[in-house]
């Protein structure tokens, strides 16, 4: 969808380039996020794109046609631009920021309405701020509605610049969430600038790691990146707890779980006796028709003939196949028994975790 | 180029230099009524723009006052004090008063305002009574700002006062209506030289005010909120 | 028209008002009103667009900032009276006259707002206006200009009260002009209290009324800046 082949930039006056011989290719309807420290070129390279900055020597294509090869006012109208401190229009109304695009574009007045009322609704927006000034809204909310603008024309292409860096770190993580579930369902192709790794690691579907003056370090979907880094730049800016951040990426259902002591609770205390000691353990858990109810130690079983009868103590933790493994560690850190237990929706019993599968895990 | 001919000659002729409409003389009137009006005006404006300015309550309105003194059409005020005080200086004085006091007491106002809040609450700690507050710490590092409002003010009065020969009263602007009055162009040019040459002085006399007054106090305090307050 | 008022007795006993005199003058009153009115207009729309002119001028080539601030600000400095005079031998005794001189005092003040609320824009508002795809004429009317009018306005009634007070006096060009300032000559050259004040106070008045009206204008046109509140 978009495509850089051997873009440089130097700005006038300085000895060194921003950007050092940059290519690189975006796909249709994939998050490409440019990551590195300052002095990288990111937003110089995001810039080239809509042509705010002229590239000094390359050529960037975006759907197939060269980008220099249009009028710079006609690609940008195509292309939606977030930035981090929002940049909307203060003397517009929240409603006729949104608009701006489509009336640039010379759409009728009621498709207008009609598509800022679905995008307000879209990006969380309650209906009655539309009145609002862009001064009365919080931080937050600014930043959604300048998403609401980039999208206003239904660009397929949208640059956003550091968007979520001047929220608070608790409104972030929910921009973040909802930039997923917004691109779930409309799929454009994204160019996303940061100096935050781990918001890097949540959104990318291609993540490119930039060094100092535009150089391309590594490119490649989060997971690979964290599993097998390129050389020791990458390795440095990818931070201490790599391993970690890659358990974050990995869900519970890629690791091989352990079958783990369980019986029926119709089952007779001598069964379940007979499962600890073939499973070796000093505890088991107890199902009902396959859902979990508890556990009970050795001891809890002594002096009873039937299970029905013992008071089971629940499980702390439990976790579910889509969760990610990094989860799956933490709720295991904090259990007593050195395992945690895995349940499908239904809290049926589908196995354990322990550290070594976990770890096991991370091999896939 | 005819007309700067003749306004050489003009300064050049040694009677346009002595005796009652001599320059010197005129200089002096004007500078006279420069003087009393800057005077008057620092008296009310500088105590009452720094007095306000410490205090945290008063806000809006000092800046209607800024505004309504802007307001204010000097000829009009000149005219109107004519009727209680008569033809001469006075009711120029009074229009001048109120043309500076303005400026200087917003100056004032906004320059005692802008001083770290901090370094005035450390004096106050060390047990610095107010008034030595004001006078060691604000005054100080409001000077630039105080200077500011004097100087504008000190320019607005001296192209002003030209009008005080409307009334009868002396200063450069007898040249522009003398030589009016019998078409000499030369000599009201000279007039108008003169202020402007004033007005010019003024702007050095004050350009070197403030640089004596942004040097010690002021940049110690700017170098020390540089150190103290790097961005993160 | 001679002002020397040398020697003009101050003991000439006269109510403060003669009431008279004013029934007798609605007439010229009025005219002087709106002659007024039209020559403060006149040299203040001139202003706005020659300033607007040597504005987008300086934004365009920064260079050239410096000195049309200084140009304009020497014209400024040059007393009102001087250059109404030294016009004539150009101009005549004309209400041109008047005009030019006028219109000069409000061109460093108007310059400086206009360039000073464009540049007030904040950048990223402007980067974004670039970025969505705005033309540069669309950047400048749509959304510059519109954040620039609250500080153009404040110049403007800065020029416009100033040149109020100014109008009166051309006056000293001759008897019908001057608008509200040929009461105040009248009444300074026979030492007459009544036009004194009628010329004084309806100026003053004419001048505080257009800076209210222009402060109620800028308020219905910017009406975003009224709503701010942190939130």
């Amino acid at each position: 969808m978009i495509e850089l082949e051997h873009v440089a930039k130097v700005f006038p006056g300085q000895a060194a380039a921003a950007v050092t011989d940059l290519s690189l290719e975006v796909g249709e309807g994939e998050i490409a996020v440019l990551i590195g420290p300052s002095g990288c070129g990111k937003s110089t390279t995001l810039r080239m794109i809509n042509r705010l900055i002229e590239p000094t020597a390359g050529r960037i294509t975006v759907a197939g046609k060269d980008i220099a090869s249009q009028k710079p006012h006609h690609l940008r109208l195509a292309i939606g631009y977030v930035i981090q401190q929002g940049g909307l229009f203060p003397h517009r109304t929240i409603a006729r920021n949104i608009a701006t695009v489509p009336e640039l574009l010379g759409w009728e007045r009621s498709r207008i309405n009609r598509r800022v009322e679905e995008l307000m609704d879209l990006v969380g927006l309650e209906a009655d701020l539309a009145t609002r000034y862009p001064s009365e809204l919080s931080g937050g909310q600014q930043q959604r509605v300048g998403v609401a603008r980039a999208l206003a024309a239904d660009p397929p292409v949208l640059l956003m610049d550091e968007p979520f860096g001047a929220v608070d770190p608790i409104v972030r993580l929910r921009l973040q969430e909802e930039l997923l579930s917004l691109q779930r369902r409309l799929h454009k192709t994204i160019v996303f600038v940061t100096h935050d790794i781990d918001e890097a690691i949540r959104l990318a579907d291609c993540m490119a790691v930039l060094n100092v003056g535009g150089v391309l370090e590594q490119t490649g979907p989060p997971v690979d990146v964290l599993a097998r880094p390129s050389g020791p730049f990458v390795l440095e800016f990818l931070g201490a707890d790599r391993g970690l951040k890659r358990l974050a990426l990995i869900p519970v259902s890629a690791a091989e779980l352990q079958p783990g002591p369980t019986v029926e609770i119709s089952d007779s205390t001598a069964a379940a006796k007979a499962v600890m000691a073939r499973r070796q353990t000093d505890w088991v858990a107890v199902l009902d028709h396959g859902r979990v109810r508890g556990w009970a130690s050795a001891g809890a079983l002594d002096g009873h003939g039937d299970l029905a009868r013992i008071d089971l103590t629940p499980f702390p933790v439990v976790v579910r196949p889509t969760d990610s493994l990094r989860h799956a560690l933490d709720a295991l850190v904090s259990s007593p028994t050195q395992v945690v237990l895995v349940v499908d929706a239904d809290d049926r019993y589908l196995g354990l975790l322990d550290v070594a599968r976990i770890g096991k895990g991370l091999e896939s | 180029m005819n007309g700067v001919h003749h306004l050489f000659v003009w300064f050049n002729d040694p009677a346009n230099w002595h005796g009652v409409n001599g320059v010197p003389r005129r200089v002096l009137e004007h500078l006279t009524l420069w003087a009393w009006s800057m005077a008057i005006a620092c008296a009310i404006a500088v105590p009452g723009g720094l007095l306000l300015g410490r205090s945290r309550r008063t806000g809006t309105v000092t800046v209607n006052v800024a505004n309504i003194g802007r307001a204010i059409p000097s000829f009009a005020v000149i005219v109107l004090s004519v009727i209680w005080l008569g033809l001469g200086n006075a009711p120029v004085v009074v229009a001048l008063v109120l043309l500076a006091v303005p400026p200087i007491f917003t100056f004032a106002f906004t320059g005692v305002r802008q001083v770290d809040a901090a370094t005035v609450e450390s004096a106050r700690g060390m047990g610095m009574t107010e008034a030595r507050i004001l006078r060691s710490v604000q005054v100080p590092l409001a000077l630039p700002l105080i200077l500011n409002g004097l100087r504008l003010s000190s320019a607005a009065v001296i192209a002003t006062a030209p009008l005080a020969a409307l009334v009868g009263s002396g200063g450069l602007g007898r040249y522009v209506i003398d030589g009016f009055a019998v078409r000499d162009f030369a000599e009201v040019s000279a007039g108008v030289t003169l202020v402007v040459t004033l007005v010019v002085c003024n702007e050095l006399l004050f350009a070197g005010l403030v640089r004596a007054a942004s040097r010690g106090p002021a940049r110690r305090s700017r170098a020390r909120s540089r150190d103290g307050r790097r961005k993160t | 028209m001679s002002s020397v008022l040398s020697g003009a007795s101050l003991g000439v006993s006269q109510p403060l008002i003669r009431w008279s005199w004013i029934g007798d003058h609605l007439g010229p009153i009025r005219h002087a009103l709106l002659q007024h009115l039209a020559l403060t207009f006149v040299a203040v729309g001139v202003g706005l667009v020659l300033s607007s002119l040597l504005a987008a001028f300086a934004i365009r080539f920064r260079i050239t900032y410096q000195p049309i601030n200084a140009v304009t600000g020497i014209m400024y400095a040059i007393p009102s009276l001087a250059l109404f005079i030294l016009l004539t031998p150009i101009t005549g005794l004309t209400e041109l006259t008047a005009e030019i001189a006028l219109v000069s005092y409000t061109l460093q003040i108007l310059f400086r707002s206009i360039v000073a609320g464009i540049d007030e824009v904040p950048a990223s508002v402007r980067e974004s206006a670039r970025a969505m795809g705005l033309t540069r004429s669309q950047q400048l009317w749509r959304v510059e200009l519109p954040l620039a009018l609250p500080v153009i306005v404040s110049g403007l009634r800065i020029a416009t009260v100033t040149t109020v007070g100014l109008v009166p006096i051309s006056g000293i060009l001759g008897s019908d002009q001057g608008g509200l300032g040929t009461f105040m000559f009248d009444g300074l050259a026979r030492f007459f209290y009544t036009p004194l004040l009628v010329g004084g106070v309806l100026t003053v008045v004419l001048a505080v009324a257009l800076d209210v009206t222009l402060v109620r204008l800028q308020r219905v046109l910017t009406p975003w800046v009224r709503r701010a509140h942190a939130s």
